[in-house]
């Protein structure tokens, strides 16, 4: 390996005090007195020497980590970010490799000792599993009721094993924490690259027993579905591989070159793209102008300190002198008050930064710009008022709640004024009634009708592969059983049952042994637990103000086995009753239905009537297959919902705290800004044309630009998951059918302080034959 | 105050739903009169005319619970990111 440019050993003492700390493994995090850690690995209060003989001698294998600045990085990635980039790559190991890289007890003690010499190295981890601590640990062991296939390779049961139990991965330099690169054989190389859950690694050869050896990336949940295909022959945990580069912007056309001849929205200059969402980035170089100035205009960090100028009284707003101000500070985020969560060795880059990123970035930094690169962003981080009644709050999760939510939508609204906005959000839990008959999905449909050029995108949801959902008929007579496994969590579990508003049905809760826990009847609820503990708790809820219906919700607390529960529904009312249920979402320990029906799988919040949501595929492979993930609709009510779908697989965009990097992300997150970017393009584009379009024009002229092969669907139809069609570009061109292309004119921006120009309303039975 | 009991609340769940009587909580509300504001709440954002969000005592939505001019109360629930995990 060449060293880089970057500094190269120093000379001075190390800086290197990271003794008092020690974990092992990812869900033990054991921080053990200086005394002991001295005993366990030896090397306390050692120097560099030593170090670099530790990692290249009794640590050879384990997973070291350092801690420089305020982020944890693998070992292996300094020294990779240390060599050439070609020499550094990492190539597929052996069926025997490691899913950490393993380049850091192979580097040159000089690199190693370079490393440890940074003064901004503080602190040294080590995953590993010493038999110095297993006493300690063994004590609080069980065993887990966990169903995994035992004829799978070794390590990916256990990277399955820990995804059940709710442990998540540390995030390596190419791959996410729920990602696992893997080598597999396979019988079939299109049929490999074609799955969705596949991010196409290299087409190794022809394996010596048959088939071909290809690498990729898979989910970890995914595992045992990619390695029931049947022509995968055999699947094993592998050494990561690089992603490529993403097609968002190309795949949808909405790249200046590829743009319909007809358009010009300028990158849409003059329209507000919104992001309610987590960490914003305001220092990276996408988000600057050429100037170096922020294109942050407005950011609202609700959690923040208040001050008299705070929104509704709560939170920190930051205004665009603030950012701009603090820009020109070597730390911008402490300058400021505010920055996106450092990376941490389980999460690397912040959601929303990359949100903002594939929406409008401008490719100032990582060189390849966003949907909607002039746009200007306003930003709300949302946070939650105390709200535990609302369901468990995982360790690291980033939440915000519905009141806040909805005056983060509100805001954004209000500070883009007469401009053309839309506001991109990707939130949302798995339970609830799925017809937008919840008060904040009614909000954002008002404030949507509010006024002209206004939209809300939201991402479907991600939770089509985690059987969430179910279906079914309560008999006249007899019962019908839900079956619900659980995993054993100390978060809990919850379902809701729906059923329509005349029906009356009773539940019975039997556990996992066969006891049966008693019977909610029609209108009553029905506790369970000890004189201290609640253990169940189900309510059976007639008439729901908000669409009248009825809702069974079903509680498991915490801390209870897992199994396979019944929810055993009986009718009294001597009449059939159609039902549908949904699991509530708990990422880390996620219960599934054993009669899973995987249609209707949308977000809480994804059901509005004006709303926009979108759906995922992966542009990076020629059949623009679906996202394995990608929620599927409709809505309970039998609204087609999604309406669209868009690029949201391994998108590569920025990266927080980089300056100018990127990283690669998937979810129908990353799905949705590239429709809030095309609709702030198009916004643009009517707004240079002196036209006005309302939510219902948006939508039609959207569906009626969507293309239709992928998913192989007929003119005026709609599919469950891609919905309409993929989006394109060719929406911007539709507007020529509204008002004759106009020669650019002032910029949009100070249009809009002036006056308004009268403008064409546009006629909701408006209608021009489409131009696929 | 059991949240459960009010039968103008959007349901939270069969997650137990108590606060104490002094917790001031946040909620979006929903009025038959156009304009309306009842009384004991703070308002916070106006949607439009029927919808606003707004602080109220845990205590007081009894109250709300018995104005028949107000249609539905929705507390606020937790939206975590639709981030993919494993």
């Amino acid at each position: 390996m060449k060293a880089k440019a970057k500094p190269a050993a120093k000379t001075t003492s190390p800086k290197f005090v990271g003794t008092e700390e020690i974990r092992f493994g990812t869900k033990l995090k054991i921080e053990v007195p200086a005394k002991s850690f001295e005993g366990v690995s030896g090397f306390k209060g050692k120097g560099i020497e030593q170090i670099t003989k530790l990692i290249k001698g009794s640590l050879k294998g384990a997973k070291p980590y350092v801690k420089r600045g305020e982020s944890w990085q693998p070992f292996a990635t300094m020294v990779e970010e240390m060599a050439e980039p070609a020499a550094a790559l990492p190539t597929v190991s052996s069926s025997s490799g490691s899913a950490v890289p393993e380049a850091a007890d192979k580097a040159p003690a000089t690199m190693i000792e370079a490393i440890l010499s940074d003064p901004a190295v503080r602190l040294f981890m080590v995953q590993s599993a010493l038999p110095a601590v297993t006493g300690v640990v063994w004590q609080a062991m069980k065993k887990h009721f966990l169903p995994i296939s035992e004829a799978m390779d070794p390590r990916l049961q256990v990277a399955l094993a820990r995804s059940k139990m709710g442990m998540p991965r540390r995030a390596l330099s190419s791959s996410s924490s729920s990602e696992l690169p893997v080598i597999a054989r396979v019988s079939d190389v299109n049929a490999w690259e074609a799955l969705s859950e596949v991010r196409v690694g290299a087409t190794i050869g022809a394996a010596a027993d048959g088939g071909a050896l290809v690498t990729g990336r898979i989910p970890v949940a995914r595992i045992e579905a990619v390695r029931q295909q049947p022509f995968i022959l055999s699947l094993k945990a592998s050494q990561s591989v690089r992603a490529a580069l993403a097609e968002t912007t190309r795949e949808i056309g909405v790249r200046p070159a590829l743009l319909p001849g007809s358009v010009a929205p300028s990158g849409g200059k003059g329209a507000v793209v919104g992001i309610v969402d987590f960490g914003c980035d305001f220092a990276h170089r996408n988000f600057r102008k050429a100037d170096g100035s922020s294109r942050v205009e407005t950011l609202w960090h609700q959690a923040g300190v208040p001050t008299p100028a705070s929104p509704l009284g709560y939170g920190r707003l930051f205004t665009k002198a603030e950012i701009d101000a603090a820009l020109t500070n070597q730390n911008p985020y402490t300058a400021l008050g505010y920055g996106p969560r450092p990376d941490t060795p389980f999460e690397r880059g912040s959601h929303g930064t990359h949100v903002m990123d594939i929406a409008a970035g401008n490719g100032l930094g990582s060189g390849v710009p966003g949907c909607a690169p002039e746009a200007d962003f306003i930003f709300v981080e949302v946070s939650a008022s105390d709200i535990e009644w609302s369901g468990p709050k995982a360790v690291g999760q980033s939440f915000g709640d519905s009141v806040q939510v909805l005056e983060a939508v509100k805001f954004i609204f209000d500070r883009a004024g007469v401009r053309p906005c839309v506001v991109n959000l990707s939130l949302g839990t798995n339970g609830g009634p799925h017809d937008g008959s919840t008060l904040v999905e009614q909000g954002f449909d008002s404030l949507i009708r509010g006024g002209p050029n206004r939209a809300i995108v939201i991402a479907a949801s991600n939770s089509q592969a985690d059987g969430i959902h179910a279906q079914g008929t309560v008999p006249a007579s007899g019962s019908h059983d839900l079956q619900w496994q659980t995993q054993g969590s100390d978060t809990g579990h919850e379902i809701d049952i729906w059923l329509p508003g005349a029906a009356r049905v009773a539940v019975e809760l039997i556990a996992p042994d066969g006891t049966s826990l008693g019977i909610a009847e029609p209108g009553t609820n029905l506790p369970i637990g000890t004189d201290q503990e609640l253990a169940v708790f189900i309510a059976n809820r007639l008439n729901e103000p908000n669409n009248h219906d009825n809702l069974i919700g079903i509680f498991i607390a915490g801390g209870i086995s897992g199994g396979v529960w019944i929810a055993r529904l009986h009718s009294r009312d001597n009449a059939a009753a159609p039902f549908h249920a949904w699991i509530e979402r708990f990422d880390r320990a996620q219960s599934s239905f054993v009669q899973r029906e995987d249609r209707f799988t949308l977000g809480s919040i994804s059901c509005g009537h004006e709303t926009i949501v979108v759906g995922s595929y992966d542009a990076h492979k020629a059949a623009m297959p679906l996202s394995y993930f990608s929620s599927c609709g409709p809505t309970r009510d039998n609204r087609q919902k999604p309406e669209v779908s868009a690029p949201g697989h391994a998108v590569l965009a920025a990266w927080s705290r980089t300056g100018n990097g990127v990283i690669d992300k998937s979810g129908t997150s990353m799905a949705a800004p590239a429709v809030t970017g095309l609709l702030a393009l198009l916004l643009a584009e009517a707004r240079r044309r002196h036209v006005d379009l309302d939510s219902a024009n948006l939508r039609d002229l959207l569906i009626r630009s969507a293309r239709q092969n992928p998913p192989g669907i007929g003119a005026g139809q709609w599919h469950e998951r891609y919905g309409h069609g993929r989006v394109s570009a060719g929406v911007l061109q539709l507007l020529d059918g509204i008002a004759p292309p106009a020669a650019p004119s002032a910029p949009i921006a100070a249009a809009a302080r002036k006056p308004a120009k009268p403008t064409k309303s546009v006629p909701r039975s408006w209608k021009k034959p489409p131009t696929r | 105050m059991d949240f459960t009991k009010l039968k103008k609340i959007e349901s939270t769940g069969a997650r137990p739903a108590h606060a104490d009587e002094d917790r001031v909580v946040t909620a979006i509300i929903k009025v038959k009169k156009a304009g309306y504001r009842p009384e004991k709440v703070k308002v916070r954002s106006k949607v439009d005319n029927h919808l606003f969000t707004a602080e109220i005592k845990a205590r007081d939505l009894g109250e709300l619970e018995a104005d028949p001019d107000v249609e539905t109360v929705s507390l606020a629930r937790a939206l975590p990111l639709q981030k993919l995990t494993a």
